[in-house]
């Protein structure tokens, strides 16, 4: 290619300007480089919560092009399809681009000014007529850190209501209250590196073929490269992943509480447990039993934890037996007696790997303690290779709604409302009296769209989900919304949804690299992105909105900023530093691709309260639970027991039915759907079921089949043959369908503890359609 | 015909936008957008006169900093003295 | 399942006929559909994906009375007629995969709608059916064999894990990572490309091709 001697002394002048403003440190981690007139800049991707790192192409003010960003530790420049196609999915031909008002039937285009002020007038009203606690927000585990912490504080130190909930109280909640519990820390001790250095992998109802996919690709690795290697994949379904596994255990579901009880059983029975750790770095307590499901209105749960001795929690398992649980379970007792002996041999290194299968659980508390209990017996935990590893839905439930505590018990960094020190620090922080901050958690999210429904919540803003397409037993809450009254929903969101159609007032927003952000994934990685394009039309950023909303409600005050995310992230990091979760500053993250915290003299963390790792250990001391000051800094062995499930098969729905998810489709498909090579992937929701049970209903593959439970009914194809196969007397639908809402017919009974609702388990009959 | 190599110095929050209101194929090409706020760009203009005018101008517009020159080339300029 | 998004038009046998010999004003209709080159109609060796239970080609085309009930019998709308580019076989049925592939019906509506035995009614089974075969045609364009997770063709195969099966190897680039191939067994494969449709490039990169002839030699393995 001849060069023009113009263009080559173009190309010295900004390689020279590039050398002087870098100091020649060029590295490709520092710069935006352009290229063929496509400018790249790094993200973390916007789907799951693996976080691959992805580097976006902006040409001519528009996403171009998107490739898996070989710099990032996480996938090494790979991608899953949906992280493939990112470069569609903002583009749909149906974005909101202006806001919209309901008049009467019609939703009416508005200013902004018109609508803001509409919001703030019933913000307004409804706070005088009825109180703080009648207006509400319900966020998102797709929030950034920054439109959480915005939204957290105008709630809690600005309106003075606890009434703030994310989306995330409905996949993570229970692997939340397990850590709380377990290690009054949450998230997890180790990190993706444990895929890698392991030799012993078990799968707790978690379909990681298709939910977590690069990390699939990345254990799977571990075992061709390693013969020792074993994975053993525990589900109620044979997914992909039970495929590729070396063995898959199916059980009855909601027994996974028993076979957890009846691992441990063994342990202890044969003396395979870590007595040296169990004394240094273990208590043991007891909780209440029979705890309920929280099918009623305003169900209120207190746990009453007492301690217990090692010999009580020995008698405490012995009815745990291997046949019993057998019988209960439907592994046979064999195979229950190999995976225990398995967890604890001495020669493997050993993790447990879960994700919704336990969390969307009416004893999700439980069976995430009772995972835990069984590394917890055998010392195998904070070790590199060896850890317990709760995985992540959505990109940032852990870096925002979890690290900045958008809940409505919740502040910052672990802490509650609840604990009037707390509550002290957080006030200091935020500029605002310590009486303004309320002391009583009021509605989670169940809760939440309970209190909307009988009126006791009359205004209620979504922003970034889509819960009337989401929540469990979704016909009451969708009815709820549209009851009247003084009730008034503004949904903020990018694409006409299932919760769109609710709205009264409708925002359209800014997403992804529309707007600066950060995330933080599973593995405690926090990830930083600048603005790259514009968003389209009026959309603004649910920032913005909710800075907007506060201004308007005299709250401007809580938000001095002049670089909002730049200076709110440095205010938001003061509750981490010296928490054992201390953050980074700022500038660190728009450098690197994302931080493991916590992070203290520029170092990460690998693994939490493992000494060499983690710097709050002391040289010496090995394992420290030390955020659990509480019970002695150790961690806490529970003694949980087997409870049924809120709503088993019986004479009239003789069906288990599960929710769930596929590879193509994330979610309630709002973004995937508008791919159109992800929809032709996979379009539209079927029903699994098993073959035996469809000839006796005389169904055959392709055939309508309709699904009832006591709360909906749907009529959907029936699938015999893919890629996910059902149990007899199971059915699978995943969720994604905005035309066929599987969660009409899901219960809303939830854990008492986490309120997290069970979407693995209710009762449904089948007909041929 | 004055070439230069720039770096433009910016306000972080405003990085973003000074980027796409600078940018103008032919006079200002903004090549680079570096993670400290520094847009790294390639100035031609007809003349000394006009470029140092150009420069002036960037210099005004609200959010930018600071501009450095770190390379010039003006060949032709002198060869057509 | 259907996913297609054309009208619903009840097609009486008479209507397609006199459609197909309209070929310009049915162009028209369709939308153009000759003119998107990944929906090939036959390949360059004058293979058309016939339904399920097609006799081999020469004697199909001997047995096909081109009456088009099948193309009525298919519940999917994935039979067309062909129409005057095809030569001597004009008004045989096919099927396009990428548009609309053979959803394996088990009962075989279209084998049983067949009066003139055409399309074999020996066949009973759908994993006895051999429309062609699979190939994948482009694995430099493979988003599976490049290291992503995709595998769509797999997951959707109706003979998932016997017709496409999955052999992962390790990804020398990242040093972390599977490479998970799809890889087609042309003996159990039957043709009828749900594959080709459901991958997500923009030119499909695995195929249904007339299936190769089988060929025998002395090793085991």
């Amino acid at each position: 290619m001849a060069l023009s001697r113009r263009d080559f002394l173009k190309a010295s002048a900004a390689a020279a300007a590039l050398a002087a403003a870098t100091g020649g440190r060029l590295g490709a981690t520092d710069v935006h480089a352009a290229e063929g007139g496509i400018r790249w800049g790094k993200a973390p991707c916007r789907f799951c919560g693996t976080g691959c790192g992805v580097l976006v192409g902006v040409k001519d003010g528009r996403i171009v092009a998107t490739k898996g960003d070989p710099a990032a530790p996480v996938n090494k420049g790979l991608n899953c399809i949906k992280g493939y196609f990112l470069s569609k999915v903002l583009y749909g031909k149906d974005r909101l681009t202006k806001p919209l008002i309901r008049k009467g039937n019609k939703m009416v285009e508005a200013s902004w000014d018109e609508a803001m002020d509409l919001i703030a007038s019933k913000f307004r009203e409804s706070i005088a007529k009825h109180g703080p606690d009648s207006v509400a927000m319900f966020g998102s585990g797709q929030w950034t850190v920054f439109e959480g912490y915005a939204a957290a504080k105008l709630f809690k130190a600005g309106i003075g209501t606890n009434n703030i909930e994310p989306n995330a109280r409905f996949c993570m909640a229970s692997a939340v209250t397990g850590f709380m519990t377990t290690f009054n820390s949450d998230e997890p001790m180790g990190c993706y590196d444990d895929l890698d250095l392991g030799d012993t992998y078990f799968l707790w109802g978690a379909n990681m073929a298709e939910c977590h996919p690069v990390l699939f690709s990345r254990l799977i690795d571990n075992r061709l490269k390693n013969p020792k290697v074993k994975i053993i994949d525990f589900g109620t379904r044979f997914t992909r992943t039970s495929q590729m596994a070396d063995k898959y255990i199916r059980f009855n579901p909601q027994t996974d509480l028993a076979l957890l009880n009846a691992i441990a059983h063994i342990i202890v029975r044969d003396r395979l447990y870590d007595e040296n750790f169990i004394r240094k770095h273990v208590v043991f307590k007891k909780g209440k039993t029979n705890i309920g499901y929280g099918l009623e209105d305003k169900f209120k749960f207190a746990d009453d934890p007492k301690p217990m001795t090692f010999d009580e929690y020995r008698e405490f398992l012995k009815p745990y037996t291997p046949e019993y649980v057998s019988k209960l379970s439907g592994v046979p007792a064999k195979t229950i007696e190999e995976v225990a002996r398995l967890y604890a041999d001495k020669s493997r290194k050993v993790n447990s790997l879960w994700t919704m299968g336990f969390n969307q659980h009416v004893r999700g508390t439980w069976v995430n303690n009772l995972v835990y209990n069984v590394h917890l017996l055998t010392g195998k935990i904070c070790k590199p290779g060896e850890n317990p590893m709760s995985l992540t839905g959505q990109p940032s439930a852990c870096g925002t709604a979890r690290e900045v505590g958008t809940f409505t018990h919740r502040l910052p960094a672990d802490m509650v409302v609840m604990n009037e020190e707390h509550r002290k620090k957080a006030a200091e922080i935020w500029g605002v009296p310590a009486e303004k901050i309320p002391a009583k958690p009021t509605y989670h999210a169940t809760e939440m769209f309970r209190a909307l429904d009988r009126g006791d919540i009359k205004v209620l803003w979504v922003q970034v989900t889509n819960p009337f397409q989401s929540a469990p037993n979704l016909s009451r809450y969708r009815k709820g919304a549209r009851k009247g009254g003084d009730r008034f929903i503004i949904v903020s969101d990018i694409y006409p949804t299932r919760s769109t159609e609710l709205a009264d007032v409708v925002l359209p927003s800014a997403s992804w690299v529309e707007k600066e952000g950060f995330f933080g994934n599973a593995e405690r990685r926090g990830q930083q992105w600048f603005k790259m394009v514009e968003p389209p039309g009026e959309a603004r950023n649910d920032l913005w909105q909710t800075m907007e909303l506060a201004r308007r409600l005299g709250h401007g005050n809580l938000f001095p900023y002049k670089y909002v995310e730049k200076e709110m992230f440095e205010e938001y990091r003061k509750f981490t530093l010296g928490q054992g979760k201390d953050l980074a500053p700022y500038e660190a993250y728009t450098k690197a691709r994302g931080l493991r915290w916590p992070v203290v003299n520029g170092k990460e963390t690998l693994w939490r309260y493992a000494e060499g790792y983690d710097p709050y250990v002391k040289a010496g001391e090995g394992v420290k639970f030390y955020k659990n000051k509480p019970n002695d800094y150790k961690a806490v062995i529970w003694a949980r027991p087997y409870e049924p499930a809120a709503e088993a098969p019986d004479r009239q729905y003789p069906f288990w039915l599960c929710t769930g998810r596929v590879l193509e489709q994330w979610h309630t498909g709002t973004m995937t759907g508008r791919v159109p090579e992800l929809k032709r992937a996979y379009g539209g929701a079927v029903c699994e079921i098993h073959p035996e049970d469809a000839k006796r209903l005389k169904v055959k593959h392709g055939d309508k089949v309709r699904v009832t439970s006591r709360r909906g009914s749907i009529v959907l194809t029936a699938d015999l043959r893919g890629r996910g196969k059902a149990e007899k007397g199971n059915v699978f639908v995943a969720f994604f369908d905005e035309n066929k809402m599987i969660n009409e017919l899901c219960i809303d009974a939830y854990c008492p503890i986490s309120g997290e609702p069970d979407y693995k388990k209710c009762a449904v009959k089948l007909e041929k359609a | 015909m004055p070439i230069s190599g720039v770096v433009i110095k910016c306000q972080m929050e405003r990085l973003g936008e000074l980027e796409r209101e600078l940018h103008r194929p032919g006079s200002v090409e903004i090549s680079n957008v570096l993670g400290d706020g520094s847009l790294i760009a390639v100035i031609e203009s007809a003349s000394l006169e006009e470029e140092i005018s150009l420069v002036k101008n960037i210099m005004a517009v609200q959010g930018v900093l600071d501009v450095r020159v770190a390379y010039h080339n003006f060949e032709d300029q002198l060869m057509a003295e | 399942m259907s996913g297609a998004e054309e009208e619903t038009k009840r097609v009486s046998r008479r209507h397609f006929l006199k459609g197909s010999l309209a070929l310009p004003l049915a162009l028209t209709v369709a939308g153009g559909l000759l003119t998107v080159p990944s929906l090939r109609r036959a390949d360059a060796r004058g293979f058309y994906l016939r339904p399920p239970g097609a006799l081999a080609e020469k004697c199909f085309l001997g047995a096909c009375i081109r009456c088009g009930k099948c193309v009525q019998a298919c519940p999917y709308r994935a039979i067309r007629l062909a129409e005057t580019d095809a030569g001597v076989a004009i008004g045989t049925p096919f099927i396009i995969a990428r548009e609309e592939p053979c959803q394996l019906c088990t009962d075989l509506p279209c084998i049983k709608s067949c009066p003139s035995g055409a399309l074999d009614k020996g066949v009973t089974e759908v994993e006895k059916v051999r429309m062609g075969t699979a190939v994948i045609i482009d694995r430099e364009n493979c988003l599976s064999i490049r290291g992503l997770r995709c595998e769509v063709c797999y997951r959707n195969c109706p003979l998932i894990d016997r017709a496409i099966t999955i052999e992962p190897r390790h990804n020398p680039r990242t040093g972390v990572h599977t490479i998970m191939e799809p890889v087609v067994h042309r003996d159990k494969c039957v043709g009828c490309g749900i594959c080709e449709k459901s991958c997500v490039r923009e030119q499909p990169v695995i195929v249904v091709q007339r299936t190769p002839l089988p060929q025998q030699d002395a090793y085991e393995f």
